[in-house]
Parts: structure tokens; sequence; C-alpha cells
């Protein structure tokens, strides 16, 4: 009887498990946000759109930017990358950096201020305090030549600050834990070993399921 | 009755000399046993629900900061490991097998505490220990306290954490 109990209760045990694991896999669909324009580079109707979600001060995130632009080399006309801002609360200045760069955006030099940005973290994430900081990203910003008048309104207006946070609010509702993560036509890959790896594999198959290899 | 049997009756019901003294638990260490397993188990269901909810990937990338495992089982680890931990909180707050579950809980801190340790003597920082997979970020000192805290509960609940088992007070229980 006790074994015949112990059964029952292992059993029980098990299905609850599963249908944990399966529910989460059911409240966590593919998610694929469409962004602005301004910070999507690659032709609109690509086979293949990876979306990037991102955060500037995030040293991880810096490690895909090359390996991005080098599949983007690798397959010609193929891949449309889009960008999404994902600014941990604990990078002090990830949110400014993704205000400023949306602002430079608005002027279609988003992709510009983006690589100066990561290609410079180091140097502007280390900044004591938020004068420090936005004196360096507006050095960045002039170096650009973007129109300094139109830039210094879009990054004093509130409203573009929480067009950042609530972007973030809505990647982090859709179950994006981790940054940098990099959904591939629908599915997820985290971090520049899995994007070289597992990514460039499902890209090989993706375009060859599309007949564009 | 001859003298012999009942010698040998007297014999029989006495207690074996080697047997120890049946060990009496103080019912406070009882309800300290029943807390720890309980604490231990919900955060097992927290860090594998919330593992189990996001895409293995997101798990799959911390394991890789730690350079242990080799990379084509790295996912598949990612995979497994939530739904383990799932079913061992389960298993510890609801009082199955509590005894066993008690030792496969300390085990896990155990591992984890040995994979935290080695990068810290190899020098890799982790942004993230991954403990709750994406969702709570805990530094490489924070995790190990944590786990060095959970194996002492561990410990506790394998100890005196199967007074209030309710399934296994159902399991044992005369039919």
């Amino acid at each position: 009887m006790a074994q015949q109990r112990s059964l029952i209760a292992g059993f029980g045990i098990l299905l609850v498990t599963a249908s944990i694991g399966f529910a989460g896999r059911q409240l966590t669909p593919p998610f694929q946000p469409e962004v602005p324009s301004y910070r999507s580079k690659g032709p609109a109707d690509a086979p293949i759109t990876i979306t990037e979600f991102s955060d500037f001060q995030c040293p991880a995130c810096q490690t895909v930017v090359g390996p991005l632009q080098q599949i983007q080399k690798l397959y010609p006309g193929k891949i449309r990358i889009a960008f999404s801002h994902m600014p941990w609360d604990f990078h002090r200045w990830a949110a400014n950096a993704a205000v400023a760069a949306d602002c430079a955006g608005k002027q279609d030099k988003f992709w510009e201020l983006h690589d100066i940005l990561f290609a410079k973290q180091r140097a502007w994430a280390l900044a004591t305090d938020v004068e420090t900081n936005k004196a360096d990203i507006k050095k960045f910003a002039e170096s650009i030549e973007l129109n300094m008048d139109d830039w210094n309104a879009c990054i004093n207006d509130p409203a573009s600050a929480k067009a950042v946070a609530d972007e973030l609010k809505r990647n982090r509702d859709a179950w994006v834990k981790s940054t940098p993560t990099l959904v591939i036509n629908g599915k997820r890959f985290i971090g520049s070993q899995q994007l070289r790896t597992l990514g460039l594999n499902h890209i090989e198959n993706e375009l060859a399921k599309a007949g564009a290899l | 009755m001859s003298k012999k049997k009942k010698e040998k009756q007297k014999e029989a019901h006495k207690p074996e000399p080697s047997a120890a003294p049946a060990e009496t638990v103080d019912s406070r260490w009882e309800i300290a046993g029943t807390a720890a397993r309980v604490i231990v188990g919900l955060i097992f269901l927290v860090s594998g629900i919330q593992k189990s909810f996001a895409a293995p990937e997101e798990f799959a990338a911390i394991i890789e900061q730690y350079q242990i495992l080799p990379p084509n089982r790295i996912l598949l680890f990612a995979t497994v490991i939530p739904w383990i931990e799932v079913a061992l909180g389960l298993a510890m707050v609801l009082g199955y097998c509590t005894r066993t579950a008690s030792q496969i809980s300390s085990g896990f801190f155990m591992m984890f505490l040995f994979a935290l340790g080695s990068t810290l003597l190899r020098g890799i920082t982790l942004e993230n220990c991954g403990c709750f997979g994406g969702g709570i970020h805990l530094t490489q000192g924070q995790a190990m306290g944590l786990d060095s805290l959970l194996l002492c509960l561990s410990y506790c609940a394998y100890r005196f954490g199967s007074a209030y088992a309710p399934l296994d007070a159902w399991i044992q229980r005369e039919a």
C-alpha cells in the first residue's frame, strides 16, 4: 500500500512539474517586436530578421556588434538587423545612452552613434556623475555631425526617456531577461557564442527554407 | 515450562545491546527542520519556474560563462536543470521522500558552490550567477553566501524536516 501511494505521489509531482514546464513554453511564445525604421538596417523584405535586444553599457552586448556586422557581410541583402533597447537598471548610464542613440536615430544616425557607444563603452561607462556622462555622450553626438539643437531638445524631452522605459518593460514582459538576446526569425539566441554557433546554423537553415541560400 | 525455555524467552525480550537508544528530537528542532525544508523547496520552485518560463538559451548563455561544461552539452543541461529544480522544490515543499530530497538538494548546492568557487579561482567575473536564470541577478559572492546558507538549511531539513511532511505521512499511514 505504502509503495503504491509513494508511486502515486511521485507521479503527481512529475505531472505538476511537466505542467509547469509546458505552461512556461506556452506563455513565452516567439517574440520579435517591430522597432522604428531608423533602428533597423538591411532590406525590409530580407528573409532573415535578427532582432537584437541590447544595452549600450553591457560588455557582453559589445561582443556581438562585430559578429552581427560580419553576418550581414556574409549574407549580403539577406539579413535585416533590428535593435531593441534593454537598458538594465544596474547599468547606471545605459538608459541615457539609449535615449541619446534614439535621438540620433531621429536624424537617421542611430547606427553611427550605436557603433561609437559600443566602441568607446569602457570610457563613457566609467563616468562618476551624470554631468560627465552627458558630456561624454555629447562629444560622440558632435563627432557624427548631428543637429545639436534638435538632439539636445530630444534628449531633454521626458517623452524620450519614457519611450525607452516603456520598451524595456514590454521586452521584460515578454520574458526577455538577458542581454544580448538575438531573436533570429522568431528563435532566441543569447550572447555571441550562441550567435556564432547555433545562430549561424539557424540562419543557414532559414535561408535554405526560403530558397535564398 | 522448562528452565532452559524460560531463559530463552527472557533473552528474546532483552533489548539488543548494540542498538542505539531511540533519539528524542525536541519539537522546536522539528519545526525548524520543517521550516528549512519548505524554504529550500520554495527557493528551488521559484528558481526552476523562472528558468522554465524563459527560453533555455538564456540559462545556457549563463552556464557558458562558467566554462565548465562542453559547449555541446550546455543547452541540454540548461533545459533539464529547471525541471529537476521544480520537481525537487515540489518534493521538498510537499514533504515527499524528504530525506532523499534533502540529500539531492544538498548535492545541488555543493555543485553550485563548486562551480562558483571555480570561477573565482580562475578569475572569471560573472554579472549574473544564473541562480534564478535571467530573473534575479546575484554576484558570485552573494550567490556563494546564499548557497552556503541553503546548504545548511538542507542539512537541517535532512536531520529534522521529516516530522511534518504531509506526503510522507500519507504514504506511511496505516490503511
